[in-house]
Parts: structure tokens; sequence; C-alpha cells
């Protein structure tokens, strides 16, 4: 195993671990005329589908947890060696992470509670939860994760190779 | 595998291998994934801490509240409204609610909660603020001991009687019409409130009304079976020969109505009665009621009925100490009045070793009491000094030493609230009980007596220094 693609697997890793906490935590604390709530992004989702616009819902729902969710899953899996998936395989996951990753938009997920926090501040008390520092983290180590990964990992070793020549 | 063997012609197509250094198995990456999973475990174990818990709670009337809407209890927020649907027989609404973490015990069996919402009456404005804010769902404890409970029936009007006390009593009186009774009206004892209507109904056979009345503990022994009820609300004009004349109990119940009692003299008075006990409540009173004065003993509602209240004294001591640099040190406190002599907390009673002999001032409510005498008694804690300064001396048969802690409370100035000690926050120690870290209490309790709940016995006085709280119990040899 490549040495580059070992601190991949940790900082994905790292990522998954907060990853749970950052989307059912509650991300935002508003207080509006005395009305106090907490919002998560699991909440947010649910409440976006139960209330009908299930576009928008599923939209988000793929956006900011099933594809960030997948990526770091598919990072973790490909640095660790593949987990007997085959090279095929293993070409085939990374092509997706690497199509996929365009979808899956923690990051601008961060900006927009940044505009909701700055362009809201007037009129409602919106303050960032405790997810918030677990959302950031995950980002800054999503994005590690992938420019940290090496994908020349990938090519198989000639020893690698010839065992599984020997086995085919 | 040999590193830098030079290739032989024979070998030349042979590809030369690369080598693998494997420097280390384990990268230091891999500290990034703990670091993340501490911090994981210490966010997770916080939001589990102070997850609250959700309950349910079944109202007639939604009175316009709205989810996002708060629970508070004490004029403080313990929790919001997640969510009000209507119940399925669409008889009323069905309110899911979070209770914050640290309210978490308000969900227990006998937890009352209702919508508060403007209330003008004559005599009094409820729920002013609700009038231009949102509304809100208030709650009420139950009892101490009951057991957790998660599903709750609210009231559809905020209940009369905060908190029914087991000692309460309540008794029904029957009149022919209502009058100006309506729950929350006032049971008063020469003007004093001491309970209030509980309910108001037409009697089973409709041939007249029934009223249930609740009276507070500290006056239950007011309540004899020759007790009189009447009607003390509105006014009476009278107009005749010799002019007009207005009698109005006052102003108070002329507005939201009234129910006096009078008791008579202690021999004629009667026993005692039970809760469900039926009088008869009369249109006005006869003259001679308004002349009986019964001396019936009240006492505190934490007090067992009847048991007197000890009255601590006030006492300060004051002297200079040091030889060059010369200060004045003063404490404060309270001291018992006992038949005794005057009981009070050794370091109160007595100057320090340091003190200058001769600027020791001893002063017990406004009386300067010279220390000349050896105390009576000490053990380093309390002190025993066979001084009186007032007639009024609590006798020592009701001084007792009991085996472990009990509820208490603890009296010092007779206008303050007694503060309460639960046996649970009190941890024995032998001679004195350790007071609960956790309650913090302030240094002019320090010398105030320890009555128990029990039986009203004072069992030890409170010292209170700087760093900790606990109750010096008396021995027996104080008798």
């Amino acid at each position: 195993m490549l040495r580059s693609n070992s601190r991949t697997a940790a900082v994905a890793l790292a990522a998954l671990i907060l990853y749970p906490l950052a989307v059912t935590l509650p991300m935002l604390e508003i207080e509006q005329f005395g009305h106090y709530r907490t919002a998560s992004i699991v909440q947010g989702v649910i409440e976006l589908l139960s209330r009908g616009q299930l576009i928008v819902g599923l939209v988000v729902l793929l956006c900011s947890i099933v594809l960030p969710l997948g990526k770091l899953a598919a990072l973790l899996t490909l640095s660790l060696g593949g987990f007997g998936l085959g090279h095929r395989h293993q070409a085939m996951t990374f092509r997706i992470v690497e199509f996929t990753g365009r979808w899956g938009m923690l990051d601008v997920l961060l900006v927009a509670i940044l505009v909701a926090i700055l362009k809201l501040g007037d009129m409602v008390d919106v303050q960032a939860g405790p997810a918030a520092l677990a959302f950031t983290m995950c980002v800054v180590l999503s994005l590690c994760a992938t420019a940290l990964f090496d994908p020349h990992g990938l090519w198989p070793s000639s020893e690698n190779r010839e065992t599984q020549d020997a086995r085919s | 595998m040999p590193e830098a063997d030079a290739p032989s012609e024979h070998d030349v197509k042979a590809i030369p291998h690369a080598t693998y250094r494997n420097e280390r198995r384990i990268s230091l990456a891999w500290i990034i994934p703990l670091v993340a999973l501490f911090l994981a475990s210490g966010m997770g174990w916080r939001a589990w801490q102070t997850r609250g818990v959700i309950i349910t709670v079944r109202l007639p009337e939604g009175h316009s509240l709205k989810p996002g809407d708060e629970v508070r209890y004490k004029g403080i927020t313990i929790g919001e409204i997640r969510d009000i649907t209507l119940t399925n027989d669409l008889q009323g609404i069905l309110i899911t609610a979070r209770l914050r973490q640290e309210a978490e015990r308000i969900a227990r069996s006998g937890s009352r909660f209702w919508v508060v919402r403007p209330q003008l009456r004559l005599t009094s404005v409820e729920g002013l603020e609700t009038l231009i804010g949102p509304r809100y769902l208030a709650a009420l404890p139950g009892h101490e001991q009951s057991l957790p409970w998660r599903d709750f029936i609210g009231l559809s009007d905020p209940p009369v009687v905060a908190e029914m006390i087991p000692g309460d009593l309540e008794v029904v009186v029957e009149a022919e019409t209502k009058g100006t009774l309506r729950p929350g009206t006032p049971i008063t004892y020469r003007q004093i409130p001491i309970g209030s209507v509980l309910s108001v109904g037409l009697a089973s056979d409709g041939g007249g009304i029934e009223a249930r009345l609740h009276i507070q503990k500290a006056y239950t022994s007011l309540i004899r079976e020759h007790t009189r009820f009447w009607d003390a609300g509105g006014f009476q004009a009278n107009v005749g020969l010799t002019g007009f004349s207005i009698k109005v109990e006052s102003l108070e119940a002329a507005l939201q109505g009234s129910i006096a009692i009078a008791t008579p003299p202690e021999d004629l008075a009667g026993e005692n009665v039970r809760t469900g006990h039926r009088y008869i409540l009369h249109k006005e009173p006869k003259k001679d009621w308004l002349e009986w004065k019964p001396l019936i003993a009240i006492g505190n509602s934490l007090l067992p009925p009847g048991a007197p209240m000890p009255t601590p004294l006030r006492a300060r001591i004051g002297w200079t100490q040091g030889r060059i640099l010369r200060n004045q040190e003063t404490r404060y406190g309270w001291v018992l009045q006992t038949d005794q002599g005057l009981l009070g907390p050794a370091n109160l009673l007595k100057p320090d070793e340091k003190a200058d002999r001769e600027t020791v001032v001893l002063e017990v409510e406004g009386v300067i009491i010279p220390l000349n005498d050896e105390p009576r008694w000490t053990d380093g804690v309390l002190t025993l000094y066979t001084e009186s300064v007032t007639p009024y001396q609590w006798l020592s048969s009701l001084i007792s030493h009991p085996a472990q802690p009990m509820d208490c409370i603890v009296i010092s100035d007779p206008a303050l609230d007694p503060l309460p000690l639960a046996a649970s926050r009190l941890h024995d120690q032998g001679q004195h009980w350790d007071v609960d870290q956790s309650l913090s209490i302030d240094p002019s309790w320090h010398g105030a007596a320890v009555v128990s709940r029990e039986n009203g016995h004072v069992v030890g006085l409170l010292i209170v220094d700087d760093s900790s709280a606990r109750v010096a119990l008396l021995p027996d040899t104080i008798k």
C-alpha cells in the first residue's frame, strides 16, 4: 500500500466518523419573535419531503447525504486496497467518485448556511449549532481526502499482478 | 531481494525490478481519525446528555398554540412544542413537546399542563404577556416522588390550587344558589385567605349547589365540626326609614366573592374533620359567630398541624483583635432561646482565642449579654448559656435527637419563608449531618433552628461556614 493512500484512508475515515453527527445534530439555532427552533440537515430533508417538495427534497438528500457519504466510503475502500474489488471495479469506482464528487455539495451547503447567518442576522437570531463544527471539519477532511488520493495507487503492483495472473 | 547487482549480459532483457521500502507500516495520518473519534464521541455525548424528553399532552382546545411555542414553568422556558395534531376522535388536540434535559423530571405522573392565554377578570389579570406574544404551555410538576410519565391529559383552565400537599383538607359546602361562587373564590378566616373554591356545580339531585373547598394544610386545625361557613361575597344594601346602609366584607370580596368561616371556641368547636365533610353555606353570619375567638394553634404548612414554630433571635458578636494591627471582627447569626438558656453556634457565642477579652460584645435581639460566666454546656460546635433574653422559650421537651437524617425545615427570620431540607440531602456524620454541597446555603442562615417535619421538634442548629453547611445535632443531655 502506498503511503499517500493510507493518508487518504485516515482522512476519509475521520470524515466518516464526523459525518453522522454533522447531519443529525442541530446545525442552526434560529430564534425569531421568541420562537426557538433548531434545524439539522436530516430534519430539513424530512421536512422538505413531508411538505411535498419531492424534487427539492430528493436533490438535497442526494447532494448532501447520499453522494458525500458514498464518495467518502468509496475513497476509503479504494485507499485501503479495494477490499477484494477487482482492478476493473476499482477503476470504475474511482471514475464514479470523480464524477459524482462534483455533485456531492457539502461545501456548497456550508456556504448556504453562512449566507443564511449573515443575511438573516437582522431579522432573526441565527446561531451555528453544535453540528456546524463537525460539518466544517467534515467538509475540510473530505476535500483533503480527495486531494490526497493518488490514483496511481490503484495501479497494481507487479507482485499483485503476478498472483492475480496466477489465480486466473 | 539483492539490490545493486550489476545486470549480467545474460539478463539484459530482464526488466529491473523496482524495490519497495516499507518505511512505516502505520502512517502518522491515522491520528486524524482518532482525533475525529474523540471529538465525535464528545459531541455525541453532549447531545445525548441534553436530548431532553418527549411528552404528549392531550387538551380539549388548542387556543391557537403552534409548533415552536414554548413550554414554561416558573416563568422560564423548559421545552418547546414539536407538533400539534387533532386526536383521532376529533374531540381534542394532541401536543407533542420536548422538555429540556434540566426539566426532565417534570415528566412525572401528576404533572399538569395548560395553555396560558389572556384572562381578564374583575380582580385579576392573568397571562397578559400572551395578548401580544405567543401563547405557551404552562407546566406544574407533580409530587416529588411520583413515577416518570410521558403522556398527559392537560387542563382546560389553569389549576385553582397550585399544589395539593398531602394533609390539605377538602370539604363540601351546600348552598341554595351559586351567588358569587366560582372556582378560585377565596375562603377567608378573619379576612385572611386560608383556601379556595375548587369547583362549583349542581348537587346530584338538583336541589341546590355544591362547592368543593380546598383548605391549606396550615389552617386545617381551624376547620371543626361546628365551623360555620357563609357567603361573604357581593354586598348588601338596606334602605329603610333610618337611612341607607351598605355592608361589604371587603372590596375584593364584593368583586370576586368570598366564603368566610368562623369557628366556635375550643370547647364547642368539636373534632377536627376529614376530607369530604359537608357543611351548609349560610347566606349571612349570625352576630355571635363574629364574636367567636377560638384559640387554635395554626402553623406552618411544612410542619405537622398545630406544631409551634421556633423563633430564633438575631445575634451579633464583635471584638477587636491583634496587638499591633488591631482589627474589628464581627459575626452574625441566630440563637434560640430555650428554657435551659441561650443555644447557639459556639463561634457566635464565644469569641476567638485571639480576641481582646475586654472588647468582646455579644448582642442578642438588641440585648447586650455579659460573657463573664463559662457556658453551661458546649461541644465545640454548639454552646448553651444560662442567660434568658426573652420570655418566649422553646421547651426542651420539644427537642429531640433523631437517629438518622429526616426531612427538616430550617427557620431563621420569622418573616422569611423557612428553608426545606430533604432527608436525601443530609448525610449522617454522627454528631452532625452534612448538607449536600449542591445546596448553596447563604451564611445568613448560620445558627438557624432545624425543625423535623415529622414531629415539629427542634433537632439541631444549622452551622454555615465558608465552605459548607451542616446540621449540628443537639445531644440528649441538653434536656
